[in-house]
This record gives C-alpha cells, structure tokens and sequence, in this order.
C-alpha cells in the first residue's frame, strides 16, 4: 500500500471515530493533518489576504465536523475538505469581490530578479515568494484555479475537476497553459538560466 | 502535485521539472508551515460544539399518551375484576351494610386477592410504560 494510500485509511478511520464516538481527538488528527494545505489554498485564493483566508478555513473544519456524520468515503478527505473550502471562498467573493479586484491590481509591480534578492537564502526564498505570487496573479482566474487546486492543495486533475465543477479535460487544459505562463514567468529561477547568469557575469 | 490518475495528457512536459519541483517546493512549504499551528487547531476545537451527554445519562419523561393508556388500563383491569366477583353486588355494597368489624374484615379478606392482583398489574403496566418511554 503506498504513503497516500496509507494516509487516506488513516484518514477514514478517523472520521469513522468522530462518526461513531464524537472523537474530538480523531478530529485533532485530522486537523493537523489537512490544515495546511487548506489554509494555503485559501491564501492562495484570497491572494495572501492571510486574516480571511484563515476565517475562511475555520468555518470550513467546522461545517466539516457539522457535516461528518454525511461523510460516507466517496471521495478522499482532502478532496471533500477543498470542495467544502473553496464553496466558502466562492461565497466568500461573491460579497467582496471590489475589494479583491483592487487587491489583484496592487500586486502589478515588475519581478524581482534574483540577483537583487540579496544573497542569502531568506532573501531569495522571499523573492522566489513574491515572484510566484505575481506570477500566480497574472494567470487568468481558470488557470489560477486549476493550478492552485493541483499544487497547493495536492490534489490530481480528477480530483481538482470534481471539486470546481469543471470537466477533467478543462482542468487539464488550464493547467497546462497555465504552467507555461508559469513556465515564462518564472524562468529567471530556472536553474541553467541562473548558473548561465552567473557565469556571463 | 499529486498524479494518481495518470492522464494522457502530460501534466508536466519533459522539459520543466524545475517549474514542478518550484512550484511543489513553495507551495509545499507554505503548506508544511501553516499545518504546524497549534493556536489554529486550537481556536477550530474551542469553537465545536459541546458534546452531547450520554444517553443513559439523560431520563426520559413517559409520554403523556402512555400515562393515559396506563391509567385507562387500571381501570378496565379493576371494574372486569368487580365484574367477575362471585357476588359483585354484594361486593359493592358490603362497606354500606357491614354492621361489625367482624363483618368488615371479612370483606376485606375477601377483597385481598384483588388487590394484590391488581397491583401486579399496575406494576407490570409502569414498567412497562418506562420501557417504552
């Protein structure tokens, strides 16, 4: 059995203890086990408004709790998790939608080179953060979606297609042109072009 | 990012693994970073709602209708055992006439096998009542 194969049964063990026994404890597991990866979505989605995507995932984990006894496995923890995460940012934006646009707007600043970053790790691993951030924000909102519901939230292109209503072969397309956006984007980070840099210097 | 459903389309072209690996990396890390919040998880349990007692903890009240079907029941039960006495005029009318206190004991030995059987029957019928409740 693999690793995500392992830690999906974990994962159903625990939501049969707080269906059967009201386990808070199986829920704590839960919690820290998928928190993560629904909280960075939800930043990621909000474009790092970190105060509401956190709201966001609290009201998420407790509609979870609040709809676990209807959990029956037909999908995986995470993939039930995310619908129920992104169904929230969806109501989410619909009441705050201006304010998100203007939100978008200001990121609008040019890249970060790496060699301004400075030279050591924290200076660039915070230029690499901003440059995805950018680069994420340049995306159109299909492509955003279906990236960040593929890598942030770890789930595959099946998965991310059941939980945005979407056909799998649209999620695939998007992704795909989004990571050659990326791709363009982000090329100062490519390893080769980055040693080729360095040595033209 | 997670390929357990291989698709004919390639996810990634043979070209870029570094874009996957940048992009699995940063997100990854924000991911690993946030999942280690102990005030999160924290603040997410203090807000469940508070389990439910046991339910052998909680003591339902009977049921209205219940207690009425157990009272009617009583009923029926004593006037078809004044029904079928011997002599239930006599029965009836005994306390009226009875004269001397011999008279009077007789009538309740006589009445003693009722009683005890309807009280049976009343036991019976509250237990009954609590079970069903």
């Amino acid at each position: 059995m693999s690793e995500q194969a392992q830690a999906d049964a974990q994962d159903l063990l625990w939501v049969r203890q707080v269906q059967q026994h009201d386990d808070r404890a199986a829920f704590a597991c839960l919690l820290r086990r998928h928190q993560g990866a629904v909280r960075a979505l939800l930043r990621r989605l909000t474009r790092g408004d970190a105060g509401t995507a956190d709201d966001l995932a609290q009201e998420c984990f407790l509609r979870a709790y609040q709809a676990m006894k209807d959990f029956r496995g037909a999908s995986r923890v995470r993939t039930w998790l995310v619908r129920i995460a992104y169904n929230l940012f969806l109501q989410q934006q619909r009441s705050a939608s201006a304010q998100m646009l203007a939100q978008a707007q200001s990121l609008e600043d040019g890249p970060t080179p790496p060699e301004l970053a400075g030279g050591d790790d924290l200076g660039r691993q915070v230029a690499l953060g901003l440059d995805l951030q950018r680069a994420l924000s340049r995306l159109n909102e299909p492509e955003r979606l279906a990236i960040l519901h593929c890598y942030a939230a770890e789930l595959s292109h099946a998965e991310a297609a059941e939980v945005l209503g979407w056909p799998l072969g649209t999620v695939k397309t998007h992704v795909l042109r989004g990571r050659a956006k990326l791709r363009v984007a982000l090329a100062g980070w490519q390893p080769d072009a980055k040693n080729s840099e360095q040595e033209a210097a | 990012m997670n390929t357990r459903h291989p698709s004919p389309e390639p996810a990634a072209a043979p070209d870029e693994p570094w874009l996957d690996a940048l992009l699995q990396s940063e997100l990854g890390r924000e991911a690993a970073e946030l999942g280690d919040d102990a005030a999160f998880s924290a603040a997410l349990l203090s807000r469940l709602p508070k389990p439910l007692q046991p339910v052998a903890m909680q003591v339902a009240p009977p049921l209205p209708w219940l207690t009425l079907l157990n009272s009617i029941s009583l009923a029926a039960v004593l006037a078809l055992l004044l029904l079928i006495w011997p002599d239930p005029q006599h029965l009836l009318s005994a306390p009226l006439s009875l004269a001397s206190s011999e008279q009077l004991t007789q009538w309740l030995k006589a009445l003693l096998p009722s009683l005890a059987l309807l009280a049976l029957l009343s036991w019976w019928s509250w237990q009954y009542v609590r079970e069903q409740a």
